[in-house]
């Protein structure tokens, strides 16, 4: 009997597919991509980008697999909250809530609260943590998990080495780089397993809530928000774009003033304009959506079909300029001479040939999507506050920063993830550009 | 030349239109002024609302009008006592009503348009130069350790949310050393202690995007013939930087930060409100978060009317730094 | 004899590790042109940018020497190099589009030069430039200081190159392909030109160049550099007469002459450089086992004349007279009956009509089944327009195509004519495999649709164009530019046109690749009987593939017939001035034909060629004349054709057995 039930939510399903048509999509096009790719993985920062991107890939994975749990006792019933597979792996750092913030690693609260002492008499205190109580250390634990962490990662490293090195299939730069990344994961990842369920690594928040927890449950969202608005634009972007490049003439002035008044609206003002009507209406139709997650969840979804349509200018002006010198060039007049119908050569033609600048056009738009959700979030008009995001991180870190004592480690703890996903995207997007339009103009 | 703006001028009056009509259908067809009342008040009376404090509240706003056609009006006024006609199509007389809290959003707009340019002026500027000299710098020392440098460095900056910069920025000069007040403002020359710090944020946000985009445009440039032809005249790599390529490189740079130029105007909506500056953003931000529909519709109009004057200083901007435009 | 001024000492150029210049060494004197001489990838431009210390940075090594009036010119400072380039070295590129600063005045360009190397002031620069510009032979120099390169016509902008190049002075003119991106009559006046100012300066002239003839019309010494490596060197006349290396000899076999012999081409590709052994071992008729082991050292075999080879003195066996088949013209196929297209441009005022680029203005033109038939001109003359109205891929603003015969099936006029285009790099979908590509068309248009036919088909195509069935598996981006376009020419082949329009087939390729494709195309039309009508400004080629020629300026034909009758005796001034501008091998330099064609928006008026014609007469600029038939198979557009003005002594210049 199954100790589970699946649960797929939208936005997983969307997340899957859109995994599920990329993948397709690269395995389509290998033959022709090969040295493209081959480009890609013999750059020492795009490999090292790769690697982290796929790791943070791997998390929302985790993430998208929700589920409902099982209940113990006859006759089966299941859990209402869902659950994913992250949160399973997660639960030892959720396993004990705390009271209020503790800075990082540390063994007492940050703030005095009331509890009472050996005597039964209350007193105000730096209690101790309830993990540590629960799960005492040694007071070296963080040395040693740091000591241990960092040698598996070396070993990492070279084993690395010792197994790819010698295939000479990718530049030994490029290969360093990507084991050094790896390396680091690694060792990122043996350190929290080592002094989780002992001690907070990222502390925790005001309400108690572990911080490290809550930035790695950040990384689907932010994710996900990024990958889906970038992939909603496609649909405009690359329909516009082609035939508005293509057959010129009136479509063409149609479609250009259709971009330009899209485009002279102020992005944030336009979105913000439709994200007012969407909760508008999420509010008004309360009752359609009937638990807080699924809420969320729509809001989050409808957050990325806004940008999509709202975004897809920058696309369509970039594959109009290609289409517009496609169209051009001997191959298609020679498919034309032949009598092929329009619709075909577009097809055969001209989209293959605008693939590369679609994958860079979208891999450039993504970080900065990402960038969005916090500045949609800090506005009031990004996902909801139920949701864990790096926005909503942010949002809180303002009045963190301004106690007395400070607490920098909610803001730390986003920044870190943020910075690291945003980096890492910035160079792949970098060095997919290099890769796939050699000749191109750098942007 | 006058020509040529004029037909810019006569172009830029239907985006002007689509922009009208796009709005209006956001926030009078999708949403309706039902929808709009009934949220307002669902806020301050919770759950349930009646149709009759709807209707009050249409009325006290001035939405009880019929959408396109007033049949209740004689003549001309079978199209002008209507919702577009009232809140769509006399935005292009300037006049935009009133907010939700009553105060007339046109005078609102002027008294607050001097704060946002106080702070957008100045960042805009230091920021163009700022960026463009580190692009030079970067072209200078092109395929060296110093531009690698300086290319990590950029691709870091902009990978940092602008939050950041603002949050970390107040914290450090302000609470943590006391250079600059956190927030706040005062009008005229008194008040450069609370520009000061909004400016740097500002302008370091920018540098990461800015500088990076200068460098590729100035390498393109590099790579060229001319470039070539100019080494073998035997002219100095200083001059061939910053005559040859500067001049050509100046062009695309220009053109596009001119057209940024209008929507100064409108301020920047996170500095604006995190330092609180009485500007055009954060009045774009205190109405987002109280969903006060009239201002942002007015904002909206009056960006992208913002926009189009860029669009039309662009070309402009083209045909006198371009004498390939100029000329022909 | 005058002193050396440039010696190169076994220079090598090393781009990314591979060797592109392999010990280099010549010398050239003050007053003398040498000429370097190669194909495409050669390592000439290479050597070039080497002397001039214009090294691009992927470049990793240099070794050898270069010296300029016995200095050394290897690890100079950044200083002296400076005053060097310009200063005592100049150099004019091959394009003059890209090559001046476009946001930069021409004076402004020409004085930071002056400024430079003479140390002038502003008011004397501004002064020398203008005289500068005259006597480069720019009308109106004042005036042009202010003006912007845009503003100019191809063959000013390389003149002001030459200006700017010449500005300070310079002992040595390194010039890269001056010519190449220039029309034929604008290419004779710039080499004459060069020559002039040469003379006058007594400068030394390295001139870089793949054109067989211009190296003739402009070297007194010319050396021949093959895959990064120089295989022969000689005075000019000794190469050109007693060429002593199999690849000089090939070279000039493979340049298309009045006369009918087959063209020898030179089998396969050239080799990565940086191998062991004679670069062209592979390619050679005279291999011999050694060849493949050693480079052969320098053999002297007169005074001057030097070559790379171990089969000194032996020859080849080719088939130098193997003759074709005689083509075999059939009926009328298609006729184009006052075919105009007009393009409108952009208004520049708002009041203003539209303004209308004739690229074609009133063509009459006949084709017959499996003729060939050649349309000349020079750029912006309508001729690839005209083409592509034969081929279907232009509408037309006025007149009409008629076919001949009827054809069955859906997409019928298709089917009539197929064509080939220029750059065989854009002509090939680069994300669609070769069998794709050939069978897109038959697809298309339903040919060989029966199931197992068409994969035979294909094979039987493949073959026809030279290239191994195996190919069909393999993407665009495998092979060479040539082989790009025998797979262009099998693609136009499948669907069975009647027809080939090939524009400008060859004139993308080396000239020993392009012998292969002219072979090609002889073989399509007069073995398959398939029509060729092909564009090209290159008349030696027009006149050596085509029964027919037809020479077009400003959009109309102002000369049409039998080739060798056009060729021998030219009617139309334009057609004459055409034919002297071609450098040929053994002919000498003339007087070049002054101007450059008008812009097709406004034509002059009369006949449009009166501005650039010597003998033009009121008449010509108030009217502008018919198409007639003098009564010997041909038709010029001129009021005073040449062979009916006897009085003209031009007449008798050109001996008639060309």
């Amino acid at each position: 009997m199954m100790g589970w039930q699946p649960v797929v939510l939208w936005s997983d399903a969307a997340f899957w597919l859109i995994l599920g048509l990329t993948g397709m999509l690269i395995w389509r096009t290998r033959a022709s991509a090969r040295d493209a790719w081959g480009r890609l993985f013999s750059m020492p920062a795009g490999a090292a980008a790769t690697v982290v991107l796929l790791a943070f890939l791997a998390v929302a994975m985790l993430d998208s697999m929700h589920f409902h749990a099982r209940l113990p006792g006859v006759p089966v019933r299941y859990d209402v909250t869902v659950r994913s597979v992250l949160d399973v792996i997660l639960q030892p750092l959720v396993a004990v809530p705390e009271k209020t913030y503790s800075a990082p690693l540390a063994s007492r609260l940050f703030t005095r609260i009331q509890t009472t002492d050996a005597h039964g008499l209350p007193v105000r205190e730096f209690a101790m943590l309830n993990i540590v109580r629960l799960h005492p250390a040694r007071p070296d634990l963080p040395v040693r998990a740091a000591l241990r962490s960092v040698l598996t990662g070396m070993m990492v490293f070279l084993a690395g080495w010792w197994l790819f090195g010698r295939t000479g299939k990718q530049p030994v730069s490029a290969l360093f780089a990507m084991l050094a990344a790896t390396a680091v994961l690694v060792s990122a990842v043996v350190f929290c397993v080592q002094v989780v369920g002992h001690l907070h690594v990222l502390g925790t928040d005001k309400v108690g809530q572990d911080v490290l927890y809550e930035a790695l449950k950040s990384i689907r969202t932010d994710l996900l928000f990024g990958l889906l608005a970038t992939l909603l634009t496609l649909p405009l972007g690359v329909a516009f774009g082609m035939t508005s490049g293509y057959f010129g003439g009136w479509l063409d002035d149609l479609i250009q003033y259709v971009y330009t008044v899209m485009n002279s609206i102020p992005d944030i003002l336009l979105i913000a304009a439709v994200v007012l009507l969407m909760q508008g209406y999420i509010e008004t139709h309360a009752a359609r959506f009937d638990t807080a997650a699924a809420r969320a969840d729509i809001r989050l979804l409808l957050l990325c079909l806004i940008l999509g349509v709202t975004s897809w200018t920058g696309l369509c002006r970039v594959l109009r300029a290609e289409t517009l010198k496609l169209r051009e060039l001997d191959y298609v007049h020679a498919a034309r001479a032949f009598g092929v119908s329009h619709a075909r050569v577009l097809i055969r033609h001209i989209l293959p040939n605008l693939g590369h600048l679609i994958l860079i056009t979208l891999v450039m738009d993504f970080s900065g999507l990402v960038l969005t959700e916090a500045v949609l979030t800090y506005l009031g008009l990004g996902v909801d506050a139920s949701m864990a995001s790096w926005g909503n991180m942010i949002n809180a870190a303002e009045l963190e920063l301004a106690r007395d004592p400070v607490v920098w480690w909610p803001l730390a703890g986003a920044f870190c993830l943020m910075f690291a996903l945003v980096l890492s995207a910035n160079i792949f997007a970098d060095s997919v550009q290099i890769a796939f339009d050699p000749l191109g103009r750098r942007a | 030349m006058i020509n040529y703006l004029v037909r810019r001028l006569l172009y830029a009056v239907p985006i002007l239109i689509g922009v009208n009509l796009l709005t209006f259908w956001l926030f009078f067809m999708v949403n309706t002024p039902d929808d709009i009342a009934r949220m307002h008040l669902g806020r301050q009376h919770q759950k349930h609302v009646s149709m009759a404090a709807i209707q009050q509240w249409k009325i006290a706003h001035g939405y009880d009008l019929p959408i396109f056609y007033n049949p209740s009006r004689n003549g001309i006024g079978h199209l002008t006592d209507t919702l577009f006609a009232e809140k769509s199509l006399a935005m292009f007389a300037m006049d935009f009503g009133a907010a939700d809290d009553g105060s007339d959003i046109a005078t609102e707009i002027r008294t607050r348009m001097g704060p946002s340019l106080m702070i957008a002026v100045p960042a805009f500027l230091l920021g163009l130069w700022t960026n463009l000299s580190l692009a030079l710098m970067m072209v200078w020392f092109r395929t060296s350790w110093q531009d690698r440098l300086g290319v990590a460095a950029a691709t870091m900056l902009m990978s940092i949310s602008s939050l950041f910069f603002i949050i970390g920025g107040q914290y450090l000069f302000a609470r943590e050393w006391c250079w600059v007040p956190v927030s706040g403002f005062e009008p005229g020359l008194d008040g450069w202690r609370f520009v000061l710090l909004p400016v740097l944020v500002s302008v370091l946000a920018g540098i990461g995007r800015g500088s990076r985009w200068y460098r590729s445009v100035f390498l393109e440039e590099i790579g060229k013939d001319y470039v070539r032809t100019a080494r073998s005249k035997g002219l100095s790599e200083a001059r061939i930087l910053f005559v040859h390529v500067l001049r050509n490189g100046l062009i695309p740079v220009l053109t596009t930060t001119v057209a940024v130029i209008p929507l100064l105007f409108m301020g920047s909506l996170l500095t604006e409100s995190f330092f609180g500056i009485p500007g055009l953003g954060a009045y774009v931000v205190e109405a987002l978060q109280g969903e006060d529909f009239a201002v942002v519709r007015s904002m909206v109009f009056i960006g992208s009317l913002l926009y189009v004057l860029g669009l039309i200083l662009t070309d402009i901007a083209y045909s006198v730094a371009d004498p390939r435009v100029r000329l022909s | 004899m005058s002193p050396t001024l440039l010696e190169l000492d076994r220079l090598t150029v090393q781009l990314a590790g591979v060797p592109v210049v392999q010990e280099i060494s010549f010398d050239i004197r003050a007053g003398e042109t040498f000429a370097l001489l190669g194909e495409s990838g050669s390592g000439k431009s290479m050597t070039a940018l080497a002397i001039m210390g214009l090294l691009p940075a992927l470049v990793d090594a240099v070794s050898g020497d270069i010296r300029l009036q016995g200095k050394s010119l290897m690890h100079l400072d950044s200083d002296v190099w400076r005053s060097l380039r310009g200063g005592h070295m100049g150099m004019v590129f091959q394009e003059p589009m890209t090559s001046l600063n476009p946001v930069m005045t021409v004076g402004s360009q020409i004085e930071e030069g002056l400024r430079l190397h003479r140390g002038m002031r502003r008011v004397q620069s501004r002064q020398a430039a203008a005289e500068l510009l005259e006597q480069v032979g720019v009308p109106d120099a004042w005036r042009r200081l202010d003006e912007f390169p845009f503003q100019l016509s191809g063959g000013l902008k390389q003149r002001m190159m030459i200006a700017l190049s010449l500005s300070g002075n310079p002992q040595l003119l390194i010039a890269d392909e001056p010519t190449t991106a220039l029309d034929v009559t604008v290419q004779a006046q710039v080499l004459a030109l060069l020559r002039e100012e040469q003379r006058r300066r007594d400068m030394g002239m390295l001139l870089i160049t793949h054109d067989l003839g211009v190296a003739w019309s402009m070297a007194t010494r010319a050396g021949i550099l093959y895959a990064g490596r120089m295989v022969e060197e000689a005075s000019r006349d000794d190469l050109f007469v007693r060429p002593a290396h199999p690849y000089t000899r090939k070279l000039l076999a493979a340049l298309p002459q009045p006369g009918r012999q087959r063209l020898v081409g030179i089998p396969g590709s050239v080799l990565p450089a940086g191998q062991p052994g004679c670069p062209f071992a592979g390619r050679c008729e005279l291999v011999m086992p050694r060849c493949h082991a050693e480079m052969p050292d320098w053999t002297v075999l007169a005074d001057g004349h030097r070559v790379r080879c171990h089969a000194v003195g032996m020859s080849e066996k080719w088939q130098v007279a193997q003759t074709m088949t005689p083509a075999v013209v059939g009926d009328v196929l298609v006729e184009v009956r006052d075919v105009r297209v007009h393009f409108p441009l952009r208004k520049q005022r708002f009041w203003q009509s539209d303004r209308l680029l004739k690229a074609v203005d009133g063509v009459d033109l006949t084709l017959h089944a499996g003729e060939a038939v050649a349309l000349v001109g020079e750029s912006g003359c309508g001729k690839t327009t005209l083409a592509r109205v034969v081929a279907g891929l232009q509408t037309v603003t006025a007149g009409e195509v008629v076919w001949a015969q009827p054809f069955s099936g859906a997409h019928k006029n298709l089917r009539r004519a197929q064509m080939v285009f220029q750059d065989p790099f854009s002509s090939l979908d680069p994300r669609m495999r070769i069998d794709q590509l050939i069978s897109e068309g038959m697809q298309a248009l339903d040919v060989d649709a029966q199931t197992g036919v068409r994969e035979p088909r294909l094979q039987a195509l493949m073959q026809q164009v030279g290239l191994s069935p195996e190919s069909l598996s393999r993407y665009p981006h495998q092979f060479s530019g040539g082989q790009r376009q025998r797979i262009a020419i099998a693609r136009a082949l499948a669907v069975r046109p009647a027809l080939l329009v090939c524009d400008e087939p060859t004139s993308a390729l080396d000239v020993s690749v392009q012998a292969q494709i002219v072979n090609l195309l002889a073989d399509i039309q007069r073995d398959a009987g398939v029509g060729l009508l092909f564009v090209t400004h290159n008349l030696p080629l027009a006149a050596y593939l085509a029964q027919r020629v037809l020479v077009m300026y400003l959009g109309r034909i102002v000369e049409s017939g039998p080739v060798d009758l056009i060729a021998a005796r030219p009617a139309h001034p334009y057609t004459r001035a055409l034919l002297d501008a071609v450098p040929e091998i053994g002919k000498p330099a003339g007087t070049p034909v002054t101007g450059e064609a008008a812009s097709a928006v406004d034509p002059p008026t009369g006949c449009h060629f009166h501005p650039r014609c010597n003998m033009a007469k009121p008449v010509c600029r108030s009217d502008a004349p018919v198409l007639r038939d003098p009564g010997d198979g041909r038709q010029v557009r001129c009021h005073f054709p040449l062979s009916f003005t006897p009085a003209d002594q031009s007449v008798d210049i050109h001996p008639v057995n060309r």
